[in-house]
């Protein structure tokens, strides 16, 4: 272990990474602070950028944008009451009061400090647990992978918050995009249909550019976001001593949360950050005061979003499975410089995996000197009119989507995906599956046909053998879980539609 | 809410009908050595069965004329974050339409022109015609706008970083 954190020292102290460790992180608050375009679309739009560059330099200043979010995510929703990044919405109940109330700087103070202490539990978690799993996942063969993939995609539809059958869908749709292109078993052509640019498939950057980047602008076109910034002077960004007292407990509980939250596929930064929250309120002696400005409801979120974005590499590191979709995204940086993600990652590329682990540790310093004494230029940025940021977004999607192929053709689908993007949002079809869906697609084709070979067309194999079965059988019962809970609401509906009809006397005459 | 779901439901039936067909075609090949339409077959079915589980809940919503509000909102989301922060909605409202509709056909005529007018005009025009007539600013606003958001990244990615992008109809100049 010692050797191995001596070789990630080396390699984060690089010059060269640590400055894009900087500019990972610098790009990541501004993500975190300017609204209207989170992580996923930040990364979607910088993944051809990051090609030029060695592969450990573009995860850690990837990396660095996704966990640099969660902080600046924290400073808007505590000054203006808009959330930067989806993660920090619930920071605006407590976070916002409080600055109403003139304790602007110890929320973003506690909102700075717990991310650090969070993120720094997140990276210690990842550090010593991603060696064994990797170990364990080692066994695994093709079946147990297609296995894990289905529940993958079952507990990320089942997390999602739209209905799960159109989460489904949205999968399904992913992994239809994904078979476009060169059958890599037969060499045949698929749904190609004489496009020289499908021939190579439907490409990650410009379906993520489009559903994430083109979609973000088309929708805060027709919305125009109210900016109050508050004004008042930023008194001490240190907390108190009872600020201290009172955020001990939820910076250690959110801390935990996040952490298990952020392994699941699916859960990452947003679902822990909803949950610390709840459980906070729960065990809180005065529940009825949270949204009042209580330092607890800044405190437990943003503790939690931020060991959950750092547990969130763990079943990437380990498994080469995406936990959600800036690792997805991730991933598909990965797959694109030509290096598997798997078991035998950690293995065959320490030097990689360990400097990512300590440019983590570096970023997260980095990031509270960023946060803390910049905030006045953060707020000054807040006051950026959409109308200069959104043309900026458009010219590196189009330069993004452009120079994959230097063909039009790519720009045109990452188009036609914004467009399909913004549709599916209106129609409340979550676009989060199909992207993980369509990173996952090949490999999960790959590794079904490899199964289908080994049992020669034996459909069994996926129950007899033992952690592939017990992985369906989990997939399975959240599918049942899903469909009870909807027959349950449906019976309870239908009481309801009944006793009211039974008490209008307009439906009665 | 139900009659929306509906019709996404009937559209994503019939390309799950489309790709099972165009599957078949590819060749499916047994089990034991499957063929390259065996993957995208069997998605189609999952596609087709989803649709249809869709279909059958958004009828039986309609049939009980259930309040749509009710039923889409999960408790998790019942939480109302603030005064600033403005939901993204449910369905399609005419006035939102027209604009994120220009909006869209712009964009997808700009990406359609851009080898032949070239990556300055096309920039130009996109974000000049979004910026003056979605954003209603100011013509002096909008073109310096449009002329920083085409000139400057062209000077930036093709002289300087060599990215080679493309010149159109500006060639003659």
């Amino acid at each position: 272990m010692f050797d191995n954190i001596l070789l990630g020292l080396n390699i984060a102290f690089s010059p060269g990474n640590l400055a894009f460790c900087f500019i990972g992180c610098l790009l990541g608050t501004l993500t975190g602070i300017l609204p209207g375009l989170g992580p996923s679309g930040a990364i979607a739009i910088l993944l051809p950028l990051t090609f030029k560059f060695s592969p450990t330099t573009a995860i850690i200043m990837l990396a660095g944008i996704y966990y640099g979010a969660m902080y600046g995510g924290s400073t808007t929703s505590i000054l203006v009451n808009i959330p930067g990044e989806a993660a920090s919405c619930v920071t605006c109940l407590d976070g916002y009061k409080m600055a109403r109330q003139g304790r602007a700087g110890s929320a973003l103070a506690i909102a700075a400090w717990g991310s650090l202490i969070g993120g720094t539990f997140g990276i210690l978690g990842l550090q010593f647990l991603s060696p064994y799993l990797a170990d364990v996942s080692i066994d695994f063969t093709p079946t147990e992978y297609v296995s894990l993939m289905v529940l993958g995609m079952v507990i990320l539809v089942y997390l999602a918050r739209e209905s799960m059958i159109k989460g489904l869908m949205m999968a399904v749709l992913g992994l239809l995009l994904g078979a476009v292109g060169m059958d890599l078993i037969s060499g045949k052509e698929r749904f190609v249909y004489h496009s020289i640019t499908l021939m190579d498939g439907i490409g990650l950057v410009p379906v993520a550019m489009g559903l994430f980047g083109i979609t973000e602008v088309l929708e805060n076109l027709e919305t125009s976001l109210r900016r109050d910034v508050y004004k008042a002077k930023i008194k001490s960004l240190w907390p108190t001593k009872e600020d201290w007292k009172r955020s001990a407990g939820p910076i250690g509980r959110g801390s935990v949360i996040g952490f298990l939250l952020g392994i699941l596929p699916g859960g990452g930064a947003i679902l822990s950050s909803f949950t610390s929250y709840a459980i906070e309120k729960k065990v809180s002696k005065h529940p009825e005061k949270f949204g009042t400005g209580m330092i607890e409801g800044v405190a437990a979120p943003e503790t939690a979003n931020n060991a959950a974005a750092q547990a969130a590499f763990i079943p990437l590191f380990t498994l080469g499975l995406p936990a959600n979709i800036v690792m997805a995204l991730i991933l598909g940086a990965f797959v694109m410089n030509g290096m598997p993600v798997g078991p035998l990652f950690i293995s065959q590329h320490p030097d990689l995996f360990w400097g990512v682990i300590v440019s983590m540790y570096i970023g997260n310093i980095m990031l509270v000197i960023l946060n803390l004494p910049l905030i006045p230029v953060w707020v000054q940025l807040l006051k950026v009119r959409y109308s200069i940021m959104f043309p900026i977004i458009l010219v590196f999607c189009f330069l993004g989507a452009y120079s994959l192929n230097f063909n039009y053709v790519e720009v045109v689908i990452m188009v036609i995906f914004g467009v399909l993007g913004y549709v599916f949002r209106k129609l409340r079809f979550d676009p989060t599956p199909l992207v993980f869906a369509l990173v996952l697609g090949p490999i999960l084709e790959r590794s079904l046909r490899q199964t289908l070979i080994i049992s020669e067309g034996s459909w069994s194999i996926f129950v007899t053998r033992p952690i592939s079965a017990v992985l369906l059988v989990i997939a399975a019962a959240l599918i049942c879980l899903n469909v009870l809970s909807a027959f349950k609401k449906m019976k309870a509906r239908r009481k309801e539609n009944k006793k009211t009809e039974v008490a209008s006397p307009v439906r009665l005459s | 809410m139900a009659k929306l779901n509906l019709i996404s439901a009937i559209v994503f039936l019939l390309v799950s009908m489309w790709v099972a067909l165009e599957s078949k075609g590819l060749g499916m090949g047994t089990l034991s050595e499957p063929g390259p339409g065996f993957y995208p077959f069997g998605i189609s079915v999952l596609l087709l069965v989803f649709s249809l589980l869709l279909i059958i809940q958004s009828l039986i919503k309609l049939f009980l004329k259930n309040d749509q509000e009710q039923e889409e909102q999960k408790e998790g989301e019942k939480i109302v974050f603030s005064e600033g922060l403005q939901d993204a909605g449910f369905g399609f409202e005419k006035d939102k339409i027209k604009r994120v509709g220009g909006a869209a056909l712009l964009l997808l005529v700009g990406s359609l022109l851009l080898d032949t007018l070239g990556f300055v005009l096309c920039m130009f025009l996109v974000v000049f015609v979004l910026v003056k007539i979605i954003e209603r600013e100011s013509l002096r606003f909008s073109t310096i706008i449009a002329l920083c958001a085409s000139v400057l990244p062209y000077v930036i990615f093709d002289k300087l970083v060599g990215m080679q992008l493309p010149q159109g109809i500006l060639t003659i100049f």
